[in-house]
């Protein structure tokens, strides 16, 4: 049995999670029992409390600290769990706010949703904290599980059940990889655990053999399934155009930031071997940011188009992973590491704030008649709806990475990372590929400003609320965020 | 070095209060009348102005060594880092310095001048709080961009005023020729900013940090002032000299700016001549520590200066928009600027930013107020006679082309002999570069003698009472109550549009005399944010004041002498003329030297401009933006077709990446042992 | 590593050559009468009508997945009571929040009627 203190402790770093698990389950069962699916607001209402309390416990954590571990070593307490688990619940607070818009509008009202948002929250939670590839492994399945069936939550629309059954199968087909490359690293290596599998492999000196090879290119990916890297990114468009809008946001930040926060992990532990598996990730942070960049311009549904760009920024932000191992410059100690995983994650939260409060604008103006993502329903909004007009030209603006914006600072950060690690060739294509994905996030912003709307009136929303307080939330972060980064930093405890 | 003192901590003021103005209007413009959105613009700029004014006495009063203030542009605090990535640090600070104030003043004081001229000029405008809030927003960010006391400061100032830029240009979207113009503008210059982005970031990599000077002596001009390789100093020069082509519009990036005349004519007067596109200059010359160390970088910038300006002359003579006249002359005397910087005269390149600021401001305003006049009419061959119509415009323009030409005592002529005498005494090329530069400044007096010719002295070819001249005037009708024609005809601008034209045809005419060889109070100022680089003149000063003088007349002359012969239409030679017959048949008298003014202007200059404008500009360089932007197009359509929605399909593409990453994985470890 | 792989290989051997020897053994013993009715499908008896490719009703499936999550249950319970005298009290609460995570799973199911068959 094991000591009192060890299990106060780890029962502490699981807090955030166990909460979001109960709150889930009071709006399951209240919801067939208590209040009899009769208040709707409620289920929303609870489902914010609940992310804000995991918030507080998530920050009040004791004994943070680099290195710290719970659970026999197979769960991280460390800056990098928490800084990006603080990323997940703003996505969670933020598509809690447009599911409450959008599926009253749709007519999607079901407490389920909300059940499944907070359960595959915890999911995205285990797996930024895993320490060990199996509990990366429960994680990533809790999270898709959720995913999988929010896709399809309109379920009398048949592009929803399209994007959920295309999300589930290719889904499968990706945890099927990383599951056996985790099988094939611990062949190689004996064990799991992160941190045992660095240990051995810095002490064992020679090349590293075949099957840690394919395992570790099998987890790249498992891996890069989930964060869409080409060319294991091809579920993307049609998944983020069939799910319903605010399932889109949801699944765009959480899986993003989860699938991220475990690479960094991940490719942290495989340092030590970092020559064979780096020109891979370089190969294919570019062949994602050439062809992410190449596929969005000619699109013309903003949901499409917002999907090659979330691939686009998952090739930036591999960037940061193939800035990971330079511990060494020139055989002087570097911080590139520190660099790259600082720079990764304030492009996570840039990435939530302009992807979620972009998608919030398509929230924001669907109603019940009309599911408003194509770029002609845009037209004259600048005349329209003002507000979120603007709202959705700073998004656009920082998407492209144009100062003084967020998008641009986390650019700028990972841009530097990169040049520290010495991946000048990543840092110039990023540099050619963003100038080019300006002239599409433009575009959108020449629309909505500059050309005349043309269609007809649709049934009014019926309440608009909840996105417009997203809409608002993300934009104020992306400005203010974008003037002064410091101030994230302060706030998350990131940073020097 | 550094000095604190008591005034610098008023200096947040500077870009706070247009700040603030943007913010006002941006919240609450649409529900405030015009009087009060164009009063409070204008009035935040003016206040602008004075605090600068007030922090230059202060810095003034310290000795010229002390000349130098690094403070914080948070209000009550000290400098805190705004950014902090690693070893990466960047305050949110200003430098007040000579050159910083300089252009301080040059923002707010011409900036407020022209929004005063805005406020009439806008008055019929639907979207005239619009209008203002974009052009607050303006003059913050290029407050940003000069006070700023680091690189990244002004990356961020130079992004900003490339965004208003854009949005003015295009202020009329309703006509889809402006947004496409703006669009042009604004990826034309994103083409400089590539090159911006690498020169910071090679700053970066060799110095360590991004800020110019520190207290310590720790800041990269300090540290590059000690010397270091002429390579690195290459690179870095040349990098942020490409950044400097896009915002500066020179060549091969010049071709946003004639475009972007289709923005409100007070935007073509503050954005696209008096301050944004000089930010080029303000930044080579700030960066003049690293420049001078690389003779290469430096011969770079004035070959490229000095071809610009010779080019945009040629092509200046044969335009017909009164505004594409004028734009292509901007082009060309930023040219000059360059070349100033090219052979190391960089208080001379700054001063004709400033005459140049005074004078061409002056001419776009005044060619507003021809164009209000005329109720929207731009295109010269359509005007003519208005000398008596509108004599205060008449008259300041008349100072304005003075100025431009380069006549004494005028602000241009001191200005432009500056930069020519120091090119001619450059060590390499110097005779070339004083022979081409005199000649552009023949070109320049001539066409705009013959702007002068078709605009105001020649019979008048419009039609009077111009309803039916309508049409894009629309926009920048009069004001009903100016006591004038009503938009019947031909009338002069009400008061708030020719005040700022007098006051700057004040500073057009006198405003060159804080620059004249004898006494150069304005090299002197400059001194202390400039590096110390050995130009000379390969002349006497006095002999290059002659020389100046003589091109001036010869252009004004050359113009008058053709022109003066055409006063019914205004043009040299007919329709037929122009299309069938080249040889011109001019006055007995006069025949020999028309026919070789009209050979060399009119058929070679005229061929060439037409062929260059043709050709390069339409052709070679649209045409190379055009196919980037095509191919990009053409390839996405063709990937866009592998995206089938077969599941399948998706299946098997995720088992070719794996393959493929699984294989190289193997193989790579392969090849290594 | 290489003995690792000889046990299984032997398991393996056993595995199959223990199917193998008593089929065999069976075939030797079992007296050989063919008929044509041994090689229809056996299924519970009656013959089998229609084609085995149809639309099941989606209720099968919440059923199969109740049952799975049960069978989950047994499969962590069994253990946990044979080797309760030695992990102690700190499993008895892991393994009651463990059952009650279940039971709210079932308790939500029953009350969406989702094992109600209609």
């Amino acid at each position: 049995m094991p000591d009192k203190s060890v299990i106060i402790g780890d029962m502490q770093a699981i807090l955030p999670m166990i909460v979001l698990w109960v709150t889930a389950s009071v709006i399951a069962l209240g919801d067939v029992s208590l209040w009899k699916r009769g208040n709707k607001a409620i289920n929303p209402l609870l489902a914010i409390v609940g992310v804000l309390v995991a918030f507080k416990f998530l920050v009040n954590t004791p004994r943070v600290a680099s290195g710290a571990t719970a659970f026999a070593k197979s769960l991280a307490i460390d800056p990098l769990g928490q800084i990006s688990g603080i990323a997940l619940l703003v996505t969670a607070v933020l598509s809690i706010l447009l599911a409450w818009t959008y599926l009253k509008n749709r007519g999607l009202d079901h407490a389920e949703y909300y059940v499944l948002l907070l359960l595959s929250l915890t999911g995205a939670m285990m797996m930024a904290s895993a320490n060990d590839l199996i509990v990366l492994f429960l994680g990533l399945e809790i999270l898709s599980f959720g995913l999988y069936v929010m896709a399809g939550f309109a379920r009398t629309e048949e592009r929803s059940e399209e994007a959920s059954v295309k999300y589930f199968l290719l889904g499968a087909f990706g945890s099927a990889f990383l599951l056996y490359g985790i099988a094939l690293v611990y062949g190689a290596t004996q064990s799991t655990n992160l941190e045992q599998i660095r240990a051995t492999l810095s002490s064992s000196s020679g090349a590293p053999g075949p099957m840690l090879l394919a395992g570790i290119g099998l987890l790249i990916v498992g891996l890069g399934f989930k964060a869409a890297i080409v060319p294991f990114h091809q579920w993307t468009p049609d998944v983020y155009e069939g799910a319903p809008t605010a399932a889109t946001a949801y699944m765009a930040g959480a899986a993003k930031i989860g699938a991220f926060a475990a690479m960094l992990r991940v490719f942290g532990a495989l340092t030590p071997v970092a020559a064979s598996w780096l020109p891979a990730i370089q190969i294919l942070a570019i062949v994602t940011m050439v062809f992410g960049n190449l596929l969005a311009v000619t699109q013309t549904n903003v949901k499409r188009l917002l999907a090659y760009s979330s691939i686009a920024h998952a090739g930036y932000l591999l960037v940061a992973i193939a800035a990971l191992p330079s511990e060494t410059v020139n055989g002087i100690a570097s911080n590139a590491p520190d660099l790259a995983v600082g720079g990764a994650l304030f492009y996570l939260f840039a990435y939530v704030f302009m992807t979620l409060g972009a998608f919030g604008v398509l929230v924001y103006l669907s109603s019940k008649g009309r599911d408003v993502q194509h770029v002609n329903d845009l037209r004259g909004l600048a005349k329209r709806e003002p507000a979120a007009a603007y709202a959705m030209m700073f998004f656009m603006l920082s998407l492209g990475g144009i100062p003084p914006t967020m998008g641009f600072m986390g650019k700028w950060q990972i841009f530097y990372a990169a040049v520290t690690g010495q991946q000048i060739m990543l840092a110039i294509v990023m540099a050619l590929t963003s100038a080019m994905a300006v002239y599409y996030y433009l575009r959108v912003v020449w629309v909505m400003c500059f050309e005349e709307t043309t269609e007809a009136a649709a049934p009014e929303p019926v309440a608009r609320t909840g996105a417009m307080a997203a809409i608002m939330l993300a934009a104020a972060a992306t400005i203010v965020f974008g003037i002064a980064p410091n101030l994230l930093n302060a706030i998350t405890g990131m940073g020097p | 070095m550094i000095y604190q003192f008591a005034q610098a901590n008023l200096v947040w003021l500077i870009p706070g209060l247009p700040l603030l103005g943007f913010l006002f209007h941006a919240f609450l413009g649409k529900r405030m009348g015009k009087s009060v959105v164009g009063g409070i613009a204008t009035a935040v700029v003016f206040a602008s102005f004075a605090i600068s004014v007030y922090v230059l006495m202060g810095l003034m009063s310290h000795p010229e060594e002390l000349r130098r203030a690094q403070v914080s542009l948070l209000p009550g605090s000290d400098l805190t880092p705004w950014i902090e990535i690693g070893a990466f640090k960047v305050n949110y600070g200003a430098l007040i310095d000579p050159l910083s104030m300089l252009m301080c003043l040059i923002i707010t004081g011409v900036g407020g001048l022209i929004h005063l001229y805005a406020v009439g000029y806008m008055a019929q405008d639907k979207d005239f709080s619009r209008f203002f809030t974009y052009l607050n927003l303006f003059i913050f960010f290029m407050l940003t961009l000069v006070l700023g006391d680091n690189l990244l400061l002004m990356f961020v100032g130079w992004e900003g005023v490339g965004l208003c830029s854009y949005l003015l240009i295009s202020f009329w979207f309703e006509d889809t020729e402006n947004s496409k113009a703006g669009n042009k503008a604004f990826i034309v210059n994103r083409i400089g900013d590539v090159g911006f982005a690498l020169g910071v970031m090679a700053v970066f990599a060799t110095f360590g940090t991004l800020t110019y000077h520190t207290p310590q002596g720790s800041g990269f001009l300090d540290l590059a002032a000690k010397g270091i390789a002429p390579a690195i100093a290459t690179a870095i020069g040349l990098l942020l000299f490409v950044g400097a082509c896009g915002k500066s519009a020179q060549f091969p990036l010049h071709v946003w700016l004639p475009d972007a005349m289709a923005g409100p004519t007070p935007v073509s007067a503050l954005i696209h001549a008096a301050t944004m596109v000089t930010a080029g200059v303000v930044m080579i010359t700030r960066v003049s520590p690293i420049i001078v160390q690389s003779p290469i970088a430096m011969t770079v910038i004035a070959v490229v200066g000095l071809f610009t300006a010779v080019f945009a002359a040629t092509i200046a003579l044969t335009q017909n928009d009164i505004k594409k006249v004028l734009a292509y002359s901007t082009v060309s005397q930023l040219g000059f600027m360059f070349l100033g910087c090219g052979v190391g005269a960089f208080s001379a390149g700054m001063f004709h930013v400033t005459t140049h600021a005074f004078f061409k401001a002056l001419l776009f305003l005044g060619a507003g107020s021809v164009i209000h006049a005329l109720s929207g009419e731009q295109d010269m061959r359509k005007m003519g006679g208005l000398a008596k119509r509108i004599p205060i415009t008449y008259w300041t323009m008349v100072i304005g082309w003075l100025a431009i030409c380069g006549v004494p005592p005028f602000a241009g002529f001191w200005s432009k002999d500056e930069i020519l005498g120091l090119a001619s005494g450059a060590p390499s090329w110097g005779v070339v570069y004083y022979v081409v530069g005199l000649a552009t400044a023949v070109m320049t007096a001539f066409y705009m003698t013959r702007l002068m010719y078709k605009t105001f002295w020649t019979k008048q070819r419009f039609v009077e009472a111009g309803h039916d001249a309508h049409g894009h005037g629309d926009h920048a009708d009069t004001e009903p109550d100016a006591g004038h024609g009503h938009g019947h005809g031909v009338h002069e601008s009400p008061p708030k549009m020719w005040i700022p034209l007098a006051v700057l045809a004040v500073l057009s005419a006198i405003g060159g005399l804080i620059g004249t060889p004898w006494a150069n109070k304005f090299e002197h100022f400059l001194e202390p944010s400039i590096a110390k680089h050995e130009a000379h003149h390969l002349f006497a000063p006095n002999i290059g004041l002659l020389i100046g003088v003589f091109a001036a007349a010869a252009g004004i002359l050359l113009g008058r002498a053709l022109y003066s012969k055409k006063m019914e239409t205004g043009e040299l030679l007919t329709a037929e003329e122009k299309a069938k017959n080249p040889l011109y048949q001019g006055s007995a008298n006069l025949w020999y030297i028309d026919g070789w003014a009209y050979r060399t202007f009119v058929i070679w200059g005229g061929g060439f401009a037409t062929a260059v404008w043709q050709w390069i500009d339409k052709i070679l360089i649209d045409g190379m933006v055009n196919a980037v932007a095509a191919v990009i197009g053409f390839t996405s359509e063709l990937f866009r077709r592998v995206q089938t929605g077969y599941i399948r399909a998706y299946a098997m593409s995720m088992l070719v990446g794996v393959v493929l990453v699984v294989a190289g994985l193997l193989l790579g470890s392969l090849g290594k042992h | 590593m290489s003995e690792l792989y000889l046990t299984f290989a032997v398991f393996g051997a056993v595995a199959v050559g223990f199917v193998c020897v008593n089929l065999f053994i069976a075939r030797l013993a079992r007296p050989s009468a063919p008929n044509p009715d041994k090689l229809e499908t056996y299924e519970c008896g009656p013959l089998p009508v229609g084609e085995a490719w149809q639309q099941f009703n989606v209720h099968y499936y919440l059923f199969a997945l109740l049952f799975v999550v049960f069978e989950v249950e047994a499969a962590f319970l069994y253990p946990w009571a044979v080797a309760y005298k030695q992990v102690g009290r700190y499993a008895v609460v892991e393994m009651l929040i463990f059952v009650a995570i279940l039971a709210a799973g079932l308790g939500y199911a029953w009350r969406r009627k989702a094992i109600e068959w209609e």
